[in-house]
C-alpha cells in the first residue's frame, strides 16, 4: 500500500516538523510545556513513517480496508486532541487575564487613593508652613471627595 | 456595619450620576463603588472628575467579571456586606433599605430584589417574563432554590457569599447561574419585593435576537453547575 517513495517523503516530512518544533523550542517561541503535544505527535509520526507496516495492522484491527484512510483517522484524530487541548488552554488563560485585570483595576484605586491623601497631607503641610491655620477637614469640596475616596 | 454598592458600568454616562445621586440620597451610609468595564464613552472622565470610588477594568470583561472586580475589593476592604446595583438607572434606591435588612439581621444570605412579588413597576415583556419563569423552575429544579425573578441583578449578599463569589463567579450572563451556585452551597436566599424602572438611556444587553443563545446558554451552564458541584461542596453550610 505504502510505497517507498512515499516513505522516504513521509520520513523527511517528519524530520522537517521535528526540526521546527526544535528551532521554536530553542529560541523560546514555544513552551515546553504546550510543545510536549506536538513532540508527541512528532512521535507517532515517525514511528508510523519508519514501520508502514505497523499502519497495516492498525487498519485491519480498526476495521479500515486502506492503510491511507487510517493513517487519515489517525491525522484527524490527533488533530481533534490537539485543538480540544487549545481549547483548554485559552479558557484557563481568560481566568488568569480576568484574574489578572481584576487585581489590577483594584491596586489602580488603591494608588488613586493614596496619592489623593499624600497630596491633601502636603496641602496641608504647605498651610501650615505659610503660617496659617489649617484648614479643617471637609470646607473645600476637592478635598472633602479626595478625601471620601480615600476612606472609601 | 459596612457596605459596599458595586455598579456595573459600561457605557452608562448617561444614566450613572443620577443612579449615583439616588444612592446617596436614599442611603448615605453605603459606599458606593463603580466598575467601570473598560467604557468607550465619557463614563471614565466622568469617574475621575467627580472623584466617584471606581475600579477601572482594562479589558471588556462583562458583566460578570465586573461584578467579581467588585466582590473582590468588597473581600480585601472587609466588607460586612455587598450590594449589587445597576448603573443604568432600572433600579431604585429606596429599595435598598429593605433589600438589606434581612441580610444585616443575619435571617438570609443572599438577597434578591424581586419585580415578580407584588408585580408592581416595570415587569419587562411577556416572552422575557415566560423565559424568566422557565429559568426560575429549572433553578428550583435544580438546586430547590425558589426565586421568582432569577435574573434580578439588585443583590445583597453576606460576608460568606461575598468570599465565595470573589473566589468564583459565572462570567457571561451571571445572575441565574451565581443564584444556583449559592443555593448548591446551602446559601439562605430570599426575595424582597422591588419595583424596577424601564431603563432610559443606553441600550439592554441582552438584543431580543440574542435571547435564543441566552436561554440556550443560561440552561446549559446551569445544567452544567448542577452536575460540576460536587457533593461535599453543596450545602457544606
Amino acid at each position: 500500500m505504502i510505497t517507498g517513495r512515499f516513505q522516504f517523503f513521509a520520513i523527511a516530512a517528519v524530520v522537517l516538523f521535528f526540526f521546527l518544533v526544535l528551532l521554536l523550542l530553542k529560541q523560546k517561541r514555544l513552551s515546553l510545556r504546550y510543545s510536549l503535544l506536538w513532540l508527541l505527535s512528532g512521535v507517532i509520526m515517525l514511528v508510523l513513517a519508519v514501520f508502514p507496516g505497523l499502519l497495516d495492522r492498525f487498519a485491519r484491527l480498526i476495521g479500515i480496508y486502506s492503510s491511507v484512510n487510517a493513517l487519515f483517522a489517525v491525522i484527524f484524530f490527533c488533530g481533534l486532541m490537539l485543538m480540544i487541548s487549545f481549547t483548554a488552554i485559552v479558557s484557563r488563560e481568560k481566568q488568569e487575564i480576568v484574574r489578572s485585570l481584576q487585581r489590577i483595576a483594584i491596586l489602580e484605586k488603591r494608588i488613586r487613593d493614596l496619592e489623593a491623601r499624600l497630596a491633601e497631607d502636603a496641602a496641608g503641610e504647605a498651610a501650615r508652613a505659610a503660617g496659617k491655620p489649617e484648614e479643617p477637614a471637609g470646607t473645600s469640596p476637592a478635598g472633602d471627595s479626595q478625601r471620601r475616596e480615600a476612606k472609601l | 456595619m459596612r457596605i459596599l454598592a458595586i455598579i456595573p458600568a459600561y457605557n452608562e454616562q448617561d444614566n450613572l450620576t443620577k443612579t449615583l445621586a439616588d444612592l446617596r440620597e436614599h442611603c448615605p451610609e453605603i459606599d458606593p463603588l463603580v466598575v467601570n468595564d473598560c467604557s468607550t464613552d465619557g463614563t471614565p472622565e466622568l469617574l475621575r472628575q467627580w472623584h466617584i470610588p471606581h475600579l477601572d477594568l482594562a479589558a471588556n470583561l462583562g458583566i460578570g467579571g465586573a461584578v467579581q472586580a467588585g466582590y473582590l475589593y468588597a473581600q480585601q476592604e472587609d466588607y460586612d456586606i455587598a450590594v449589587q446595583f445597576d448603573g443604568d438607572g432600572q433600579h431604585d434606591a429606596s429599595f435598598l433599605a429593605a433589600l438589606i435588612r434581612p441580610v444585616a439581621e443575619g435571617h438570609a444570605d443572599i438577597a434578591i430584589g424581586s419585580r415578580f412579588i407584588e408585580k408592581e413597576g416595570f415587569q419587562s415583556s411577556g416572552a422575557r417574563r415566560a423565559g424568566i419563569g422557565f429559568l426560575s423552575r429549572l433553578i428550583r429544579m435544580l438546586s430547590g432554590v425558589r426565586v421568582l425573578d432569577v435574573t434580578s441583578g439588585m443583590r445583597a449578599v453576606n460576608r460568606r457569599f461575598i468570599a465565595e463569589y470573589a473566589q468564583r463567579y459565572p462570567q457571561d450572563y451571571p445572575e441565574p447561574e451565581a443564584l444556583l451556585d449559592a443555593g448548591l452551597r446551602g446559601a439562605r436566599i430570599i426575595e424582597v419585593p422591588v419595583r424596577m424602572r424601564e431603563r432610559e438611556g443606553g441600550r439592554s444587553s441582552i438584543s431580543p435576537l440574542g435571547s435564543v443563545y441566552y436561554m440556550i446558554k443560561v440552561s446549559l451552564a446551569l445544567i452544567l453547575g448542577r452536575i460540576s458541584t460536587r457533593r461535599a461542596e453543596r450545602r457544606r453550610a
